[in-house]
């Protein structure tokens, strides 16, 4: 091992992690060969567009680039786990025994999937009918699933827990019942929706215009239902209801399932985390609310709003920003508002762009109506937004 | 009494190992302390030097003569300082989107990305393009074989083709509505 002291050491070489690596860098040159980020990975991923991939519209491998090509130059890639953080001495805990002493650090170690958090889930994923975007080995199974759907039941779940992305599990579901329709066995199929949430979608305005698409589409929505096994060789799907406990069996011919995530165990168990294990973060500035040189964002933060890459890539510049103020013992100006975004693919070609704050109120970034279906924002999504994320967000420039 | 008692306090802590040790390294230092104030003191003997030094105010003069720099310089000077934290924005974004797409550039893997989804957009457009060009040869090749004469009869014939019929309808439909309009 190189070196043991870092000015900033960075947790996780996800979108969060690269991008302030990359905005840190930018923002002062004093700081190159004195960032390192820990992340165990051989690669980076590109998740958002493992939804159309399910759907057969876009190319699993064009979502996977090797981390060595995405670690900013000027930064270390220690490729390691963290298994533990000492934040009285500055310290974090490596798997192979060594540590790492810094001045700064941000944790960004994203969301951990609970595969074993659904009886029967591990044992079936990848066949018997069962699917989820959630992975990038599966992905392609979705699509080999959808493409060769005779008709039956198809079902989609939304875990009781907090989800990366919370619009995917319905994404795959409209992307579904498109495809379904164009080859003809959509009236031979029943599309049932089961969600822990009470509704379609959080934000009065784009809950609206998807409850008719719901309508339109003549899904079956089934909310407060929680998936709590799968009988993955009689293909039966166990739901509990949230409130009054009762469990329904539901025979299917393909699952879709969201799996329940949660925070990564080696912060749920430090002394980072709040009561829920999620790091303990202000939401204005991203500054830990008991370690002033500690900072956090994306999905494994506490921050009340959705967890997605379009609210990544508002944090990650702020908490850059507030990181090099500290350091030039500035006071921290940059303040984050919530802004998250969901592009809900509604269908092949069409797409809802929703956009909003921790008041959930819209915060539209176009000159039209957002709440509409429309074919730009799919190909925003399918086309462009790929472009602008492995070479703007991850090199600090968007 | 008071000061007897102070001198007596001093006299303890002169007594203290740590506080020896400290004055042995200052008397330690003496020197270097001694070379870096000399130092400060020649700068500041220099810079009296330059400012008392007539040839070099008038140099400075002649030289600012020479330039464009007057009144309204200034003036723009002042403009441009209070302009600066909204030009650096402005800069940094230009610098943002320049070095964004010499990024798209050099990324192989994205510009591959990009062509093949060109190629995706493009390919109806071209596939319509190709059936009206074989369309078009597939005519010319047909024209060039004929050598049978047009007569009036061949001509008559045509006008029973269900798609002259169509066409003429649209001529006739047009005629009706436009003289309807003229009506008007």
């Amino acid at each position: 091992m190189g070196k043991s002291h870092y000015k900033v050491v960075i947790v996780g070489g996800g979108t969060a992690g690269i991008s302030v690596t990359s905005r840190l860098l930018r923002g002062s040159a004093s700081l190159r060969q004195e960032i390192a980020i820990i992340d165990p990975a051989e690669h980076h991923d590109y998740q958002p567009l493992w939804t159309l991939v399910g759907g057969g519209a876009a190319k699993v491998e064009t979502t996977r680039r090797p981390m060595k090509s995405v670690i900013p130059d000027g930064a270390d890639w220690v490729q390691d786990y963290v298994t533990r953080f000492s934040p009285d001495d500055n310290r974090v805990h490596l798997a192979n025994n060594e540590d790492l002493t810094y001045d700064y650090l941000v944790v960004a170690a994203g969301i951990e999937i609970n595969w074993d958090g659904i009886k029967g889930l591990k044992d079936n994923i990848g066949k018997n009918g069962v699917t989820s975007n959630y992975a990038y080995e599966y992905a392609s199974y979705t699509w080999e699933l959808i493409r060769s759907f005779k008709g039956g039941t198809a079902l989609f779940t939304h875990p009781n827990s907090p989800v990366k992305c919370g619009g995917a599990p319905q994404k795959i579901m409209y992307l579904a019942e498109d495809y379904f329709s164009r080859t003809g066995v959509r009236d031979a199929s029943q599309i049932i929706f089961g969600s822990a949430n009470p509704a379609i979608f959080d934000v009065d305005k784009y809950r609206t215009a998807l409850e008719k698409v719901v309508e339109r589409k003549e899904i079956d929505t089934r909310f407060r239902t929680n998936l709590i096994e799968i009988r993955g060789e009689n293909k039966q799907a166990v739901f509990e209801h949230l409130d009054t406990k009762e469990q329904k069996v539901i025979d299917y011919d393909m699952l879709h399932v969201t799996p329940p995530m949660q925070a990564p165990a080696f912060i749920k168990e430090s002394a980072l985390a709040d009561e829920n294990g999620w790091v303990d973060v202000h939401k204005h500035t991203l500054q830990h609310v008991r370690y002033e040189n500690i900072f956090g964002l994306g999905d494994n933060s506490n921050l009340p709003t959705s967890k997605t890459g379009a609210a990544i890539r508002k944090q990650a510049p702020l908490v850059a920003q507030n990181i090099l103020a500290l350091m030039k013992m500035q006071p921290l100006g940059a303040s984050y508002n919530g802004y998250t975004s969901c592009p809900v693919v509604t269908g092949y070609n069409k797409l809802i762009l929703a956009e909003f704050d921790y008041d959930k109120r819209p915060q539209e970034s176009m000159p039209f109506d957002q709440g509409k279906e429309r074919k730009s924002m799919y190909v925003l999504k399918k086309d462009l937004l790929p472009v602008m994320y492995w070479n703007g967000m991850l090199k600090g420039t968007m | 009494m008071e000061s007897a008692a102070t001198n007596t306090t001093h006299a303890k802590d002169l007594d203290h190992p740590d506080i020896q040790q400290s004055i042995e390294q200052l008397i330690h230092n003496l020197p270097a302390v001694e070379q870096a104030l000399t130092a400060v003191k020649d700068a500041v003997d220099f810079g009296e030097a330059v400012l008392q030094d007539k040839r070099v105010h008038e140099a400075y003069e002649s030289n600012l003569e020479l330039t464009n720099i007057n009144e309204d310089t200034l003036h723009a000077l002042v403009t441009l300082l209070e302009k600066l934290p909204l030009l650096a924005d402005v800069v940094t974004r230009l610098e943002e989107m320049l070095e964004f797409g010499a990024t798209v550039l050099s990324d192989e893997q994205t510009v591959q990305n990009v062509m093949e989804t060109l190629n995706e957009y493009v390919a109806p457009y071209k596939e319509s393009l190709t059936r009206i060009q074989a369309l078009k040869d597939d005519i010319k090749e047909q024209a060039e074989q004929q050598t049978s004469t047009i007569t009036v009869f061949t001509i008559m014939k045509w006008l029973k083709d269900e798609n002259i019929q169509k066409g003429l309808r649209y001529v006739q439909a047009t005629i009706d509505v436009l003289s309807e309009k003229h009506k008007l």
